[in-house]
């Protein structure tokens, strides 16, 4: 996949001059599954990577899928709004 | 019902009449409250409400602003996707006591994110108890909803089995 999907460390993406983050929170009601299409399915994420990010929100409470710049951000949050999760945008 | 199926250029499931009628009813409420969400008509209160619109930023200004001008696109998109299932359940095809249900590939995303809003808002009245603010909700009502919820999980995990 592209930088702008990779699960780069959040020194490269602020070195890249784009400060703003999408972050997905987990929430008691969608199943796994479903979090993980929805990752596939709108960020185009491998199945490996939309699994991981899935877990991460599960087991962490939250993670970090996407990073650019804020009106991006902003798209990807209500998308996933759209979708029945919980995400904020973020300053990185 | 039965487990979603791989057909040539979609899925396809068997419900029971009682569980067809009963997932139009919440596809029927689902799209008014989207609807009545595009509209400002909602009781943002709510924790349903608050659960399917939740805040884009953690900043309340921020938030508010970020709502102003997505709900209502949200909103739109997400009624649309209670329609897609309208549409399925009413065309599909009428058996004795039960009907088959068939989803293009095109359609899968609604059904999907439909399936989802509907756990959303009765999860979110089952976390209230009895005397939330729709009073006329019982123990006995709220159980249900917890046969539904876990129904509604069948039918998207298994829809997701099936793409």
């Amino acid at each position: 996949m592209s930088d702008t999907h990779s699960l780069a460390d959040t020194e490269t993406r602020t070195s890249l001059g784009h400060g703003w983050s999408t972050t997905v929170w987990d929430d008691p009601v969608n199943l796994m599954p479903y979090v993980t299409y929805v990752f596939r399915q709108y960020f185009g994420y491998s199945r490996e990577d939309a699994e991981q990010l899935m877990l991460q929100v599960h087991t962490a409470g939250k993670a970090s899928v996407a990073s650019g710049d804020r009106e991006q951000q902003e798209r990807h949050v209500a998308a996933m709004h759209g979708y029945g999760l919980q995400a904020t945008v973020e300053r990185i | 019902m039965r487990a979603w199926e791989r057909t040539d250029d979609g899925v396809s499931a068997r419900f029971e009449d009682a569980e067809a009628a009963m997932f139009e009813n919440l596809a029927d409420q689902l799209k008014l409250l989207h609807r009545a969400a595009a509209q400002g008509a909602v009781e943002f209160a709510d924790p349903a409400v608050q659960r399917l619109y939740p805040d884009g930023y953690s900043d309340p200004e921020e938030a508010k602003e970020f709502k102003r001008f997505s709900l209502p696109q949200i909103a739109e998109s997400r009624e649309r996707a209670q329609d897609a299932i309208i549409v399925g359940l009413v065309t599909a095809d009428r058996k004795e006591g039960h009907r088959i249900v068939t989803v293009g590939d095109d359609e899968v995303d609604d059904w999907l994110r439909g399936v989802s809003d509907m756990r959303t808002v009765l999860s979110s009245r089952i976390e209230l108890g009895p005397g939330g603010p729709n009073t006329d909700f019982d123990e006995d009502d709220l159980e249900q909803f917890s046969a539904v919820v876990d129904w509604l999980g069948f039918v998207q995990a298994s829809l997701l089995e099936a793409l």
